[in-house]
């Protein structure tokens, strides 16, 4: 395991969380939560609330398809916005000599597997939103609606950052 | 299966830009390779480094990069590649599982991606962005949203830098069909919904669509559209490969969505990623760029300015008087305008002059790929916030090189000459004069050769000293390694295309290690000295003087000690002071971070090789 100090040769990033998510079909599953010294990618426009359709400031953005994480105050205000390629998907990208048509899907049958977001420790923040367009097969371009949220627990992660140099570590945990 | 199916050995920091909590941190591990194979594995991952770091836009982005390679060994060599596939029915014992025929696809390579997360947890905790690279010389890769996978088949690699775009910055596949072209019959327009992701679009409105700033005026919106929306656009690009516009199939559909250019590396492996995508990159590893390139200017014996970038866009200053109250602490550093009309780009080279003790000029590329420039003067009314930075020039013919380095120089207070790289591979200059009619906008720019024989290295340092007020010598890397010079005399015949930029030694035993930075000083009037760093790590240097027999050709470049502790980091700038024309001190940046010194005086027993070099 590495381990390096922050010597001040550029700029440190925050504290942050890596949330480790299983998913089998639709259902996601928060595994993982750890505590990191790691700088988490930068926030997507919060002001950006809407699509071409325009809309208010929720995690509903009528008019826009795909997925993002998103950290939010207990008023539902976001705070962080990551946009993410769709990671829970009923297709897997195939590669081919063609140099003209060397990308293309297949459909999958049995959507299984794990992803890790990286999002900032935010004092403000109260729990993470999974927000995304339909987990089904087939063509899923409609508008994106939360499909999960977890509680952020602050105060777990400061007793064990203080008994356990920075790593915590929960039980599985289902979305809701 | 699994995990019991070998062990993980270790990791080793094979690009270390600083510390992990600073920087964008690349995790590449291995799957299929035994103990034995190890180095083998090395190979492979250093060899997708390389090709990482000649992809724009990473190239100009390296110092925000860490790599890790985490060495995992298998009990056996290769994948699973399941007869069922038209495979060879080879089913190795590999830590990570890999195998290909994943969903009955014989490409579709697949590992365990939970348990890769877990051995980037353990190995590196502050990783971004997970690779491994599958044992095997078979076509394959798949992409995961936290875990690319791709094999040794020949380029391979592509298949990591597209699932990048995915996994680590967001970005959408850009093809216009899903199964493929001639297959799909459900993909012909994409419902009225805005994709998410940065690079797709279904609006292909010049005033609205979400790339518009990166649109020409004269682009036409869309700037194709497919005559039928059955089928993929047969038609070829109509405009110029680098036009960014709304060119109709994209994100799975014939028609109704758009990509910004005709294509990129998220629509064809193989490709250059588009601008849009670059875009997205560089404002995800912007943050984690340490600051850039730092310049200073002493206006008088008691009074120093120092001047440099942040990824924040803007050019920040401090300064430091000696008289008391006056410090470096007793104020804080501020951006040196109220507004920076492009941003400052985050590699770019900065250059500031005093034409006199009450005035300063400064330099920097921004973003638009012009040369900016903003100035402050004691007398009243013309501090830094009382007039706006404005570009050198009224066209740029060509824009500035990413990455470039940038000089100046007043060869008397009325007057100053600007240096730059373009993307062309030439050296371009500007030059303003207090005289009447001869106003940056009273000329046009221009490259300070007739040919370039060689171009500039890409992100080059760049360096020029007037030896006397009617004379400059130019100096540079080039693409070949070679330190590259040219000269502009006022003497009637000696102009800038009177003759051709020359390598200024006969041989160079060591190349210039890409992006190095230059310095030059004239000790005297007939007297210069060049300092850069070599890609062994070595500062190097050679010298000229007016003397017969002195000349470039006289002699060979050397490196300016006898050892380095450490290496000198890539890239790093490079700065010579001549406190008298008997002395110099040399200042370099070392892998460690430190800053490293070394100096020559003209006495006997003060030589380059009668000291060592030292950390400051």
């Amino acid at each position: 395991m590495t381990s390096e100090q922050h010597t001040g040769s550029g700029p440190a990033g925050a504290a942050a969380v890596r949330l480790i998510f299983e998913y089998e079909g639709p259902d996601i599953r928060l595994v993982s939560r750890q505590r990191v010294d790691a700088a988490p990618p930068p926030t997507d426009d919060l002001s950006e609330t809407t699509g071409p359709a325009g809309s208010d400031a929720t995690d509903e953005r009528p008019g826009v398809k795909g997925f993002w994480v998103e950290l939010r105050d207990a008023r539902q205000q976001p705070l962080y916005r990551r946009v993410m390629h769709p990671p829970v998907r009923y297709d897997a990208e195939v590669f081919s000599d063609d140099p003209d048509r060397s990308l293309a899907r297949v459909p999958v049958d049995e959507p299984k597997g794990a992803f890790a977001v990286l999002v900032p420790e935010l004092a403000d923040a109260d729990h993470v939103a999974l927000v995304s367009s339909p987990l089904a097969p087939g063509p899923t371009v409609a508008p994106a609606a939360e499909v999960a949220r977890f509680a952020l627990r602050e105060d777990e992660d400061e007793a064990d950052a203080a008994n356990d140099a920075d790593e915590t570590e929960e039980p599985d945990e289902g979305g809701h | 299966m699994g995990t019991g199916d070998g062990a993980v050995v270790g990791t080793t920091k094979i690009v270390d830009n600083g510390p992990a909590n600073a920087r964008w941190n690349l995790v590449i591990m291995g799957d299929g390779y035994r103990s034995t194979e190890l180095g083998q594995f090395a190979t492979n991952a250093q060899s997708f480094v390389n090709t990482l770091f000649a992809t724009a836009p990473f190239t100009a982005l390296r110092a925000a990069i860490n790599v890790y390679r985490v060495d995992v060994r298998s009990n056996d060599s290769g994948a699973d590649d399941p007869t069922a596939c038209g495979g060879t029915g080879a089913a190795p014992n590999t830590y990570f599982d890999a195998a290909f025929c994943n969903n009955g696809t014989r490409r579709l390579l697949t590992v365990n991606s939970s348990t890769a997360l877990a051995v980037a947890g353990q190995q590196v905790p502050g990783w971004h962005m997970i690779l491994v690279i599958v044992n095997s010389t078979v076509y394959g890769g798949s992409g995961g949203p936290s875990v690319a996978v791709f094999s040794l088949a020949p380029n391979a690699n592509e298949i990591g830098l597209h699932e990048m775009g995915h996994s680590a910055f967001g970005l959408a596949d850009e093809y216009e069909y899903y199964l493929g072209c001639g297959v799909d019959t459900n993909r012909n327009v994409h419902p009225a919904v805005e994709p998410a992701e940065p690079n797709v679009t279904i609006d292909a409105n010049h005033a609205t669509n979400k790339w518009r700033d990166l649109v020409a005026p004269a682009t036409a919106m869309p700037t194709t559209k497919n005559a039928n929306c059955s089928v993929c656009d047969p038609q070829p690009n109509p405009v110029g490969a680098a036009t960014v516009g709304a060119f109709e199939g994209a994100h799975y559909y014939h028609c109704a969505a758009f990509r910004p250019q005709y294509n990129c590396r998220m629509r064809v492996l193989g490709q250059p990623f588009c601008a849009v995508c670059q875009r997205r990159i560089r404002q995800t590893l912007l943050p984690r760029l340490p600051v850039g390139e730092v310049s200073t200017v002493a206006r008088s014996s008691g009074h120093m300015d120092v001047f440099w970038v942040r990824n924040d866009g803007k050019v920040w200053s401090n300064w430091w008087d000696q008289t008391t109250g006056m410090g470096w602490h007793d104020h804080n550093s501020f951006p040196i305008a109220g507004s920076f009309p492009s941003p400052a780009a985050h590699d770019t080279g900065i250059a500031t002059v005093a034409r006199n003790p009450g005035h300063m000029d400064a330099f920097w590329a921004g973003l638009d790929g012009k040369i900016w420039s903003t100035w402050w003067d004691q007398a009243t009314g013309m501090g830094w916030f009382d007039h706006n930075p404005f570009p050198i020039g009224r066209d740029f013919p060509v824009p500035a090189a990413p990455g470039t380095g940038i000089a100046t120089v007043a060869r008397n207070s009325n007057h100053m000459d600007v240096f730059w790289t373009g993307t062309d591979g030439q050296v371009w200059s500007n030059w303003w004069d207090l005289n009447q009619g001869m106003g940056w906008y009273d000329h046009g720019m221009f490259p300070i050769a007739a040919s370039f024989p060689v171009p500039a290295a890409p992100g080059t340092g760049i360096t020029v000293v007037a030896r006397n007020p009617n004379h400059m010598d130019v100096f540079w890397a080039g693409a070949d390694g070679k330190i590259w010079s040219t000269w502009w005399d006022l003497t009637n015949g000696m102009g800038w295309y009177n003759h051709n930029p020359f390598p200024i030694a006969t041989t160079f035993p060591v190349p210039a290690t890409p992006g190095t930075g230059i310095t030059v000083v004239a000790r005297n009037p007939n007297h210069m000295d060049v300092f850069w760093a070599g890609t062994d790590g070595k500062i190097w240097s050679t010298w000229w003087d007016l003397t017969n027999g002195m000349g470039w050709y006289n002699h060979n470049p050397f490196p300016i000690a006898t050892t380095f502790p450490v290496p000198a980091t890539p890239g790093t700038g490079i700065t010579v002071v001549a406190r008298n024309p008997n002395h110099m001190d040399v200042f370099w940046a070392g892998a460690d971070g430190k800053i490293w010194s070394t100096w020559w005086d003209q006495t006997t027993g003060m030589g380059w090789y009668d000291h060592g070099a030292f950390s400051i």
